[in-house]
């Protein structure tokens, strides 16, 4: 496969006309970029270049022409300004050729002949990042060290040379995906394509032919001599309305089909708080270890929000090399916030759950005859075959069995689900979360073993008034 | 074809790339050899490769390739640490990692480091492989009367990563427990390498014969002759000499002793994960000397009103032990089974009714000596254990005939 042609900005110096589709013969100047700016989001597939070059203008009417053979730029997006000279060079209109799509024709009109800078600014697909996460525990799991990395990748079809890079944290409004948009596009070039001849074909071939080849890479040079190590890059974290923006300090070289991997933060002391977990709906029928830890300025953290990424969490062994805790995805936390990690079942940690016993009390009976009730053993009831039970209680006596083999004191919290109206009796801590979930708290000593016990009463049927569960301390 | 992770600094590069589907790369490059590689099999899930070398650096900016191509390395779990160790770092070598690179359509990175003077570093990479896995299985051998088991478990890690590991420290995570010792061996491509992680001794077992109609079946249930099933039970606690750590799920392939102190073939079962203190069952096979008949002698419903009722019922044991020798038997019941059999219900799951919520207590005229087994017992389970005398040489085998009674309450 033949690599994409380049963005080419072509300066053609027209004579006085402005029909621009007939001619057959151009003399162009090619100026290249003097500058690039990458802005980069991560919510869409979604990226704002900026870039500036030199041109030169003369008095009067001039063209310039902007194609974009095989790359990912939305059309409906380019913009051209004149940094140098706003006030003496304006644009008077811009053609888009009917059998060339990615291509685009300026009419500018100067009243100076200068040399111009003009910035050039249009939407890309193809450019992504992510962050990504390493995080290595301490031995004794109280804190970690916390890598922080954005990897940035560029399928766009175009090769960005020391472009300033910076990426937008926040979610935008898009009415139509760039992606979409350049898919119109290129279909209807695929259209106008097939209708060529063959000759017409082999020349665009050739042209694009051309346009490829000439790749320069400057990214991995060789190792330099510097007189004092480098330090790793600033990644500068301001706010903008809704969003955060991540400025990499100076340039980077992302050529098309490469990745790049930069740290975005570092923190040497993350202040963990290991809770295990009993919560079916989030971490599934089991007991999870979940690592906890804040976004402030106590874990030297704090100073921007952390995106959205995938963490890999690694605890140092006694022989000094690392043992694999966890793989998760990391939420946007943002400043403040809590950082919650299902690290998985602990095999130190013993937890079994046991129903072991129910029973019913409270019943009543429905009879249709006079449509009565009647509790069953109050000295009341009518016999009658006909009856229904129409409310009763139903009671579950449950025991939660626990262990701590670990070197460390833990702490346990258990969800339950209890819905309906409904009672749990307990000794035990137990704070409502919700109207039918409540929180079981308990901690365990090194080698200590525990039986949480508790009751839970359902009301059914007519007994049943409420829908939320209530807590009766016993 | 030849595998291989390349892992390479660039001491002089001549950094031209080509634009083309693969990218040319002309380098010159030095190869640092493992001077040290770990396998870490500890996480059930995930197997880490922890490999340490000494890279020359530099003064300036190094590009340090590590590529990994034909192997299966999750590249997102890459971790390059640099150690501190002054013999080979020396004192004054500082190193910034600045960025990391990867190339289109290749298995491969590149790490950007600055050095702040020419000198080695040692520096650790971290990474998750698959294709490297490891199982546990187990040889158990117990002892003529059945009290007691050696317990031995083996690894078997199998290597399809693409990538051999001379010399490696195997790690299954009882080093850190202090209970093993380190395991180094050579793992060559898609090569298996077995060996022994722990060996438990003088495990004391019992041996329990069991019934359960709903769980276990029948053996012929035109004749109401219920499977009678053979199990070690195993406490993964201190007690019974064990409770060091858990025990991973893998066959357990199990002899014992004859009388004539060789070692006989007598089963296997999958064991399953038991954590410490738990205890679980390895299940050796179907016992045909004992007969257990399993019938329902009585089913009485009691109307309290309406649609609302008790129910009695009585299960009938008949045991017979053809055994020369004295057995214990535990006999389990399933409260939802029984209640099942002994009364249908339309409503059983409608106007809100949990069909799993039974009430119910154990009748008067239940003969079982004793009280249930604690272990066994729930809401929905309730067992006994019966000792069977032995056969007394030709003689009648004796009949046992036992009895339990439930009452099922307020059902409808």
């Amino acid at each position: 496969m033949i690599k994409s042609a380049k963005i080419v900005c072509l300066f053609s110096m027209l004579l006085a006309s402005t029909v621009l589709v007939a001619k057959n013969v151009d003399l162009s100047t090619l100026p290249s970029r003097d500058s690039v700016q990458l802005t980069i989001y991560n919510s869409e597939d979604l990226t704002l270049v900026r870039e500036t070059r030199q041109i030169s203008i003369k008095n009067g009417k001039n063209q310039l022409q902007f194609s974009w053979a095989n790359t990912k730029i939305d059309p409906t997006s380019v913009q051209v300004e004149f940094l140098s000279h706003p006030t003496q060079m304006f644009l008077g209109n811009t053609t888009f050729p009917h059998d060339k799509p990615q291509m685009l024709y300026w009419n500018i009109n100067s009243s100076v002949e200068a040399l111009a800078t003009v910035e050039i600014s249009y939407f890309t697909s193809g450019i992504t990042w992510k962050a990504d996460y390493s995080g290595i525990m301490e031995q004794s799991g109280a804190a970690m060290a916390l890598d922080s990395f954005v990897t940035v990748t560029n399928y766009s079809g175009e090769n960005y040379d020391n472009a300033q890079v910076r990426l937008v944290i926040g979610k935008i409004n898009l009415v139509e995906r760039i992606d979409t948009i350049v898919g119109k596009a290129k279909y209807k070039q695929d259209k106008i394509n097939a209708l060529k001849k063959v000759e017409r074909a082999k020349k665009a071939r050739n042209m694009m032919a051309r346009a490829s080849g000439r790749y320069e890479m400057a990214a991995m040079p060789a190792a330099a001599m510097l007189d004092s190590i480098a330090e790793e890059k600033e990644v500068a974290k301001d706010s903008l309305s809704e969003y955060y923006i991540f400025t990499i300090a100076g340039t980077e070289t992302i050529p098309d089909k490469w990745s790049k991997r930069l740290r975005s933060g570092f923190s040497e002391s993350v202040i963990v708080d290991t809770v295990y977990r009993y919560r079916p709906r989030e971490y599934g029928n089991r007991l999870a270890k979940v690592l906890n830890f804040k976004n402030d300025k106590q874990s030297s953290l704090g100073d921007a929000p952390l995106p959205e990424g995938d963490i890999h969490i690694y605890q140092k062994n006694q022989q000094g090399s690392l043992t694999y805790i966890a793989g998760v995805p990391l939420k946007y936390t943002a400043i403040g916030d809590k950082v919650e990690l299902n690290s998985g079942v602990d095999p130190d940690v013993y937890f079994k759950l046991l129903n072991l016993k129910n029973w019913r009390d409270d019943i009543w009976m429905h009879y249709r005859k006079g449509n009565l009730y009647r509790r069953v053993g109050d000295g009341h009831m009518i016999v009658d075959h006909n009856s229904t039970v129409a409310g009763w209680n139903e009671h579950r006596h449950y025991r939660q069995l626990l262990r701590n083999f670990t070197d460390k004191p833990i702490k346990v919290e258990i969800r339950r689900l209890i819905p309906g109206d409904a009672v749990i009796k307990s000794h035990l801590e137990v704070k409502k979360h919700d109207f039918q979930t409540v929180d079981i708290y308990s901690t365990l000593g090194v080698g200590d073993k525990q039986e949480l016990k508790y009751e839970v009463l359902t009301k059914k049927g007519r007994n049943a008034k409420q829908n939320q569960v209530t807590i009766q301390r016993l | 074809m030849k595998y291989k992770i390349l892992y390479g600094v660039i001491a002089c590069s001549l950094s031209t790339f080509f634009i083309s589907n693969a990218y040319a790369r002309i380098k010159l490059i030095t190869l640092p050899v493992r001077e040290h590689v770990e396998i870490q099999l500890e996480n059930e899930n995930t197997t880490i490769i922890e490999e340490e070398r000494i890279v020359p650096l530099r003064k300036g900016n190094n590009d340090i390739d590590f590529s990994w191509h034909n192997t299966t390395i999750r590249p997102e779990t890459i971790v390059f640490r640099v150690v501190n160790d002054s013999e080979h770092n020396g004192d004054e070598l500082k190193t910034n990692i600045l960025s990391v690179s990867y190339p289109p359509n290749e298995s491969a990175l590149t790490w950007k480091i600055s050095a702040s003077q020419n000198g080695s570093a040692r520096v650790r990479i971290t990474y998750a492989i698959t294709g490297l896995n490891r199982g546990y299985h187990y040889i158990a051998r117990a002892n003529s009367d059945e009290t007691k088991m050696d317990l031995m478990q083996y690894v078997k890690v199998n290597n399809q990563s693409g990538e051999s590991f001379i010399d490696a420290d195997i790690n299954t995570g009882l080093v850190k427990n202090g209970s093993g010792k380190k395991i180094v061996l050579p793992m060559g491509l898609n090569e298996t390498q077995e060996f022994l992680n722990q060996k438990y001794e003088a495990v004391l077992i019992d041996k329990t014969y069991t019934v359960n109609a709903s769980e276990l079946g029948y053996r012929d249930r035109a004749q109401d002759k219920l499977n009678v099933l053979m199990h070690y039970n195993l406490h993964n606690d201190k007690p019974h000499n064990l409770g060091k750590q858990p025990l991973f799920d893998g066959k357990v392939r199990i002899y014992q002793q004859d009388k004539k102190g060789t070692s006989v073939f007598v089963g296997e079962d999958w064991g399953k994960y038991t954590a410490k203190e738990d205890e679980s069952k390895l299940f050796i096979g179907q016992a045909q000397d004992i007969v257990v008949k399993r019938t329902i002698e009585r089913k009485k419903r009691q109307r309290i009103n309406g649609n609302l009722y008790n129910i009695d019922a009585v299960v009938k044991y008949e045991i017979e032990n053809f055994k020369d020798k004295p057995v214990h038997l535990i006999i389990e019941e399933s409260i939802p089974y029984l209640r099942d059999q002994v009364f249908t219900s339309r409503q059983r799951n409608s106007y809100g009714k949990d069909a799993n919520v039974i009430e119910w207590e154990v009748g008067k005229k239940t003969s079982f000596s004793g009280k249930p087994l604690k272990k066994q017992a729930s809401s929905h389970k309730i067992a006994y254990q019966i000792s069977l005398p032995a056969r007394n040489g030709q003689s009648k085998v004796v009949k046992l005939e036992k009895k339990l009674n439930i009452n099922f309450k307020n059902e409808w």
